[in-house]
C-alpha cells in the first residue's frame, strides 16, 4: 500500500470550532487584555514594532489589500500641525526609489498622524556591519542610501534621522532607508527628535536643519561603516582615517564640516564626487600592468575584526589558515621585532603584527567573495589566480619582515604596503553584466544596442542576471528625466518580480501605469494596467483585478486603440478570465485576439504564436487536447520562423505539448518534449523555468516508474535552484522536501529521509511550525516514511501534524490524510511490536 | 526605528518567552497563540470540567511566572508540565479518593474501541484505545507522538528521570498492543 503524499489538510464539528475560538477570545482578553482588538481606522494593530522619541511604530494588519504593514503614529498638537503633518506625509507617499521603504498612505484621526508603510524585513546596516565586507562592496551600499536621501531631498523631505539602524538590507542585500516617520519639509526648517550620535551640530544646537544635516549624518555613517571607528562630535581629527584612501577620506571628511555651508552643497554633488573617485580607481585598475601594484592600499577591508573568520570550503583551501601567517609564525614575528635595540621597537612589532593580519583578514575576506561569486555560478578563475599570487609571495614576505634590524624597522609597514592591494583581486570576478552577456544569448544584442531594451528582455522570464542588469540601469538613467526611464523601466522590474515576489511586482506596475500614464507612454500604460490586472487575478484579488480592466478599457477609449493594442487587451481580458477559472470566456477572447493578429499578417507572427500557446492552455483546462495540441505546433512553427529552433517561448510551448503528452499517458513522447525544452534553457540560461520543467520530468519519470531517471531530474532541479534560492526559502524547502521524497522512492531511503527530517528542521526554525511549508514537508516525511516501514518515525510526525491540524482549524481544511496515516503508522508499529512479543 | 528591521516574532520558544516577560505584548500574543491549541487538545476529552478553564489556568500559572518560563529548559515540557499538574487536580475533585493516575484510565475499562466509536470515526479509535491505558502511560504516548516531545523533554513534561520516561513509553506501546488486540486489523 502506498500513500500518497499529505496535502493541504482539518476537521473539527462547527459547534466544537466556534466554543475553541469564543474560548481563545476570552483566554486572549483576560491575559493580554483588548490589545489585539484594537482599530486605527480599517487598520487592526497586532503589535508594537518599536517606540521612539516620535511615537510607536506598530505592525498591523490592513484587511482592505490582505496584507501586514507597519503603522507609524505620531500626535499633532493643533489643526495646523495636523495639515501640515498630512501634507508632509503625503509628499513622502509620493517618493517612489528602490532605497526608500515604500510609503502606502497617510491617515490622520483625531490629532494622531499614521503613516502606513511597508515592513522592512532584514538586517539593518549596524548588524552588517558585524562583518567584514570588501570595501567595494560596502561602498556600494552606501551610495544606493544617498540615492535614496536624494530623492528625498528632490522632493523638499528630508529625513532627519540617518543612521546605521535606520538602513535594512534585504535578503537580496538591496539597502533601503526606513523610519521616514521623521521626514520634513526641508522648508521648515526646525526638528525634533533625531538621534544625538549622529546628529549634524547644526541640529543639535537647535538651528536650521536642512539636508545638509542628512548630508553630516550619512558621511559620519559612511565613515563608521568604513573604518569602523565613528567619529565624536566635536572632532577635531577623524578616527581612522589612515585606514581610507586619501580622497575618499576627503570627500567623507567634508560631509563632516561642523559648518554646513563648508559641506558639499547637496548630498547629490557628495555622491557624483564618490562615483567620479571610483571609477576613475577602476580604469586604473583595468589597465595596471600588474595586480601587484607597487605602493598599493594593503586592506581593501572594513575594520580590524579577528582573523580566521569562518570560510566557506570554496576557494582557494590554504587560504583558510595560510601556513606563513600560524598563530606562531606570528607570536615569533612580533618577538623578533619588539627585541631589537630601539625604543619603540614594542610598538613597532604590534603595528607590524596588526597590519600582516589585516592584508591576511582582506586576502580571506577575497576568498569568501569567491564562494559566493562561485555559488552564483560566475566565472572566478581569474580572481582565484590574483589570490594565489598573493598566498605564494606571502611566506617570503613574512620572512623578509622577520630578517629586519634595528636600521631597517622603520620600513616595516612599507614593506607590507608593497604586497599590494587584495582588492585589485576583486575586480577580476565576472561582473554581472558581462556574465549576462556572456551566457544570455537573448540579452546580448539588446544589451549592445540599449540598456532599457535589455530590462524588458529581462522581464520576460527570471534570468538570474537581471536583477543586476535592472538595477544598473536604473543608475544609468537615475540622472535623466522621468518619462525617458520610468515607465518602461518599473513596467520591467516589474515583469521580471513576478517571479519572485508578486507584492513588490504589483507595486512597481502601479508605478509603470501611473507614470506611463502622465508620460504619454500608451503602449506601456496598457501592457502594465494589463499584466496588473492578470497577477492580480492570479493572486485572487478579483477586485483589484476588475478596476484594473476598467483603467486599461479607459485607456484604450482615451487613446482610439490600434488593432495591436486591442488584441493585446482581449489577451488580458483572457488571462482574467483563466485566472478566475473561466477557461471557456477566456478561449473566446484568445480566438478573438487570433483573429486581429492574422489579419496583421507577417507583422505580428510572433505575437500571434503567443497568442495560440495561451489559446492552447485555455484548451488543455477544457479538455480540448488535440485541439490544443494542434495550435501548440502552429505556434512552435510561426515562432521557429522568427527565432530559429532555439528560444525560450518555443520551449514553453514544447513544455506545454509534453503535458498534453503526459495526460494522454504518452509518457515517452512527454520526456522527449521536456528534453528538447530543458535543451534550449540551458543554452538561454534560465534557471527558474529550467528547473521547474527538470521538476516535470521528474513527475513524468516517476510515473513511469523510472526511479533513478527521476532522481536524477529532481536531483538537478535541486542543484539549480540552490544556486538562486536561500536555503529557508520557502520554495527552496519544498524543493529539498520532494528530492528526498524521490530519493526515498528511488531505494535511497537513508538518504532521503535525513534529507526531509534536515528539511523539516530548517523549515520549522527558519518559518515557524506553522508554515504551510512547514507543514507539508512534515507530511511528506510521514507518507515517505510510512511507505518504506519506517512506522515510528512516520507515526511521530503524522500525529503531530494530525494534533496541530485537529487544534488549529481554518488553517487546514481538511484533516483526513494526515489523520489516516498517523493512524496507519501508529496501527502497523503496534502490530509490530505485537507480533515481536508473540514471537518472543 | 531599528525595531522596524526585526518585526518577525521569534520562533524560538525561549526567545518568545523572553520577549514577553520583557513586556512585548506581540510576543505575548503569540505564545498565547502558538500554546492555547496544544492546551487545548491536552485538556479536551479528558475532563468533564470546563477546558477553557482549564487553558486559561494553566497559561495564567506560565504569565504570573513568566521570567521561570523563560529559563525553562524546554518552554513546551514546562507548560505541558503545568498543565498536567491542573489536569490531575481536576481529576482529583471528579474522582475523589479512586484518582490513581498508575491504575486509573480516562475511559472507563470494558468499553470497546470499535464500540465506542461508530464506523465513521475510525480514525478516533485509536485516540480512545490510548485513552484507555492508564493514565500515566496515555500522557506519555500523547506527549511523544502528537506534541512530539522528545525524550529529554518527555521527562521534565512528566516530571521523572529520562531513562524512567523510555520505560513508561516502551510499557505504553506494548500495552498499547495488547489492548488492541484483534481490533487493530479492523481500522488498518
Amino acid at each position: 500500500m502506498t500513500l500518497r503524499p499529505i496535502t493541504e489538510a482539518s476537521e473539527e464539528a462547527p459547534p466544537d470550532r466556534v466554543a475553541r475560538a469564543h474560548a481563545f477570545a476570552a483566554v486572549h482578553a483576560s491575559l493580554l487584555g483588548s490589545h489585539a482588538q484594537t482599530h486605527f481606522g480599517r487598520l487592526r494593530l497586532d503589535g508594537v514594532l518599536g517606540t521612539g522619541g516620535q511615537g510607536r511604530v506598530f505592525s498591523a494588519y490592513d484587511p482592505r489589500l490582505d496584507r501586514q504593514v507597519a503603522l507609524k503614529l505620531r500626535r499633532a498638537d493643533s489643526p495646523g500641525a495636523v495639515a501640515r503633518a498630512l501634507a508632509e506625509g503625503r509628499a513622502l507617499a509620493k517618493v517612489s526609489h528602490p532605497n526608500l521603504v515604500p510609503i502606502y498612505e497617510v491617515v490622520a484621526r483625531n490629532h494622531n498622524i499614521g503613516l502606513v508603510m511597508e515592513i522592512a524585513q532584514g538586517q539593518t546596516l549596524r548588524q552588517w556591519q558585524q562583518r567584514t565586507h570588501p570595501r567595494e562592496h560596502a561602498l556600494d551600499v552606501l551610495v544606493a542610501v544617498a540615492r535614496g536621501l536624494v530623492a528625498l531631498h528632490e522632493a523638499e523631505l528630508v529625513h532627519g534621522d540617518v543612521k546605521p539602524d535606520n538602513v535594512v538590507l534585504s535578503s537580496r542585500g538591496v539597502p533601503r532607508l526606513v523610519d521616514l516617520g521623521l521626514a520634513r519639509s526641508s522648508r521648515d526648517g526646525r526638528r525634533e527628535g533625531g538621534t544625538p550620535a549622529y546628529m549634524a551640530p547644526e541640529q543639535r544646537t537647535g538651528g536650521i536643519v536642512g539636508p545638509a544635516a542628512d548630508q553630516y549624518a550619512w558621511a559620519l555613517m559612511a565613515w563608521e561603516t568604513l573604518t569602523g571607528q565613528r567619529p565624536r562630535w566635536p572632532h577635531a581629527v577623524l578616527p581612522g582615517a589612515r585606514e581610507l584612501p586619501a580622497r575618499l577620506a576627503a570627500i567623507l571628511g567634508r560631509g563632516l564640516q561642523t559648518d554646513p555651508r563648508a559641506r558639499f552643497a547637496d548630498l547629490k554633488t557628495l555622491v557624483r564626487e564618490l562615483e567620479r573617485w571610483r571609477r576613475g580607481r577602476r580604469r586604473w585598475r583595468t589597465w595596471a600592468p600588474t595586480w601587484l601594484a607597487l605602493g598599493g592600499l594593503a586592506a581593501g577591508v572594513i575594520g580590524t575584526r579577528p582573523a580566521l573568520a569562518t570560510v566557506d570550503p570554496c576557494g582557494i583551501e590554504q587560504l583558510r589558515t595560510p601556513s606563513a601567517w600560524r598563530p606562531d609564525a606570528r607570536e615569533q614575528l612580533r618577538a623578533a621585532l619588539a627585541s631589537l635595540p630601539v625604543a619603540a621597537a614594542p610598538q613597532y612589532a604590534e603595528q607590524v603584527v596588526a597590519r600582516t593580519d589585516r592584508y591576511v583578514q582582506s586576502l580571506q575576506a577575497a576568498n569568501q567573495q569567491v564562494c559566493v561569486a562561485q555559488r552564483q555560478g560566475r566565472s572566478t578563475t581569474a580572481v582565484q589566480a590574483c589570490l594565489q599570487a598573493h598566498l605564494d609571495v606571502l611566506p617570503d614576505a613574512v620572512r623578509s619582515l622577520q630578517e629586519l634590524d634595528a636600521a631597517s624597522l622603520a620600513d616595516a609597514t612599507g614593506r607590507i604596503e608593497r604586497l599590494g592591494a587584495v582588492a585589485e583581486c576583486l575586480t577580476q570576478i565576472d561582473d554581472p553584466t558581462r556574465s549576462v552577456t556572456a551566457e544570455s544569448p537573448r540579452v546580448a544584442p539588446a544589451l549592445a544596442a540599449d540598456l532599457g531594451r535589455v530590462s524588458l528582455a529581462c522581464g520576460a522570464y527570471a534570468d538570474a542576471s537581471c536583477g543586476d542588469v535592472i538595477a544598473r540601469v536604473r543608475t544609468r538613467h537615475a540622472d535623466q528625466p522621468e518619462c525617458d526611464h520610468a515607465p518602461d523601466l518599473a513596467f520591467a522590474e516589474a515583469r521580471w518580480l513576478q517571479h519572485n515576489d508578486r507584492e513588490r511586482a504589483r507595486e512597481r506596475l502601479d508605478t509603470a501605469a501611473w507614470t506611463a500614464e502622465r508620460c504619454g507612454r500608451t503602449d506601456t500604460e496598457l501592457h502594465a494596467k494589463g499584466l496588473a490586472a492578470v497577477i492580480a487575478a492570479q493572486d485572487g484579488d478579483r477586485d483589484a483585478a476588475h478596476l484594473w480592466l476598467s483603467a486599461a478599457d479607459a485607456a484604450l477609449e482615451r487613446i482610439d486603440a490600434t488593432a495591436p493594442q486591442r488584441a493585446r487587451h482581449l489577451e488580458t481580458r483572457a488571462g482574467v478570465a483563466a485566472a478566475e477559472g473561466h477557461h471557456e470566456v477566456a478561449l473566446r477572447h484568445r480566438l478573438e485576439a487570433i483573429a486581429l493578429w492574422r489579419a496583421l499578417g507577417d507583422a505580428e507572427l510572433d505575437a500571434l504564436g503567443r497568442s495560440l500557446g495561451n489559446a492552447a492552455r485555455d484548451a488543455i483546462d477544457l479538455g480540448e487536447l488535440t485541439q490544443a495540441d494542434a495550435w501548440l505546433r502552429e505556434a512552435i512553427t510561426l515562432q521557429t520562423r522568427i527565432h530559429g529552433h532555439d528560444h525560450p517561448d518555443i520551449a514553453r510551448q514544447l513544455s506545454t505539448r509534453a503535458r498534453i503528452a503526459s495526460q494522454q499517458q504518452r509518457y515517452d513522447d512527454a520526456i522527449d518534449l521536456l528534453q528538447q525544452a530543458t535543451t534550449i534553457l540551458e543554452r538561454w540560461h534560465e534557471p527558474t523555468l529550467l528547473a521547474a520543467m527538470l521538476n516535470n520530468m521528474g513527475v513524468v519519470y516517476q510515473r513511469t516508474g523510472q526511479r533513478a531517471e527521476a532522481l536524477h531530474v529532481t536531483a538537478r532541479a535541486y542543484e539549480i535552484k540552490r544556486r538562486y534560492l536561500a536555503d529557508d526559502d520557502p520554495r527552496m524547502i519544498e524543493t529539498a522536501a520532494n528530492l528526498g521524497r524521490v530519493q526515498v522512492e528511488a531505494g535511497q531511503t537513508e538518504q532521503g529521509l535525513a534529507l526531509m527530517e534536515q528539511t523539516l528542521q530548517r523549515s520549522q526554525a527558519a518559518l515557524g511550525p506553522e508554515h504551510a511549508a512547514t507543514l507539508v514537508a512534515k507530511g511528506n516525511l510521514a507518507s515517505a516514511a510510512f511507505n518504506v516501514g519506517r512506522y515510528e518515525q512516520s507515526a511521530r510526525h503524522a500525529c503531530n501534524l494530525y494534533a496541530t491540524r485537529v487544534a488549529a482549524p481554518g488553517l487546514h481544511p481538511d484533516i483526513d490524510d494526515t489523520g489516516r496515516v498517523c493512524w496507519r503508522a501508529l496501527g502497523q508499529w503496534a502490530l509490530a511490536e505485537g507480533r515481536a512479543r508473540e514471537s518472543r | 526605528m531599528s525595531a522596524l528591521a526585526t518585526s518577525a516574532v521569534p520562533h524560538d520558544d525561549h526567545q518568545l518567552a523572553a520577549a514577553w516577560a520583557a513586556g512585548d505584548p506581540q510576543a505575548g500574543d503569540a505564545f498565547l497563540r502558538r500554546y492555547f491549541p496544544i492546551l487545548w487538545r491536552f485538556f479536551r476529552h479528558k475532563t468533564q470540567r470546563d477546558v477553557a478553564d482549564l487553558v486559561q489556568r494553566t497559561l495564567l500559572s506560565a504569565v504570573r511566572h513568566v521570567d521561570r518560563l523563560a529559563q525553562a529548559r524546554h518552554v513546551r515540557a514546562y507548560v505541558l508540565a503545568t498543565a498536567r499538574h491542573e489536569l490531575y487536580a481536576a481529576l482529583r475533585r471528579e474522582r475523589g479518593a479512586a484518582f490513581d493516575p498508575y491504575e486509573t484510565s480516562i475511559i472507563a475499562e470494558g468499553t470497546s474501541p470499535s464500540r465506542a466509536a461508530g464506523r465513521t470515526q475510525r480514525r478516533e479509535q485509536l485516540r480512545l484505545a490510548m485513552l484507555r491505558l492508564p493514565i500515566i502511560l496515555a500522557e506519555a504516548l500523547e506527549l511523544h507522538y502528537f506534541e512530539g516531545l522528545c525524550g529529554r523533554e518527555l521527562a521534565e513534561a512528566l516530571d521523572i528521570p529520562e531513562p524512567t520516561a523510555r520505560g513508561r513509553l516502551h510499557r505504553a506501546r506494548r500495552q498499547l498492543a495488547e489492548l488492541l488486540g484483534e481490533d487493530l486489523d479492523a481500522w488498518l
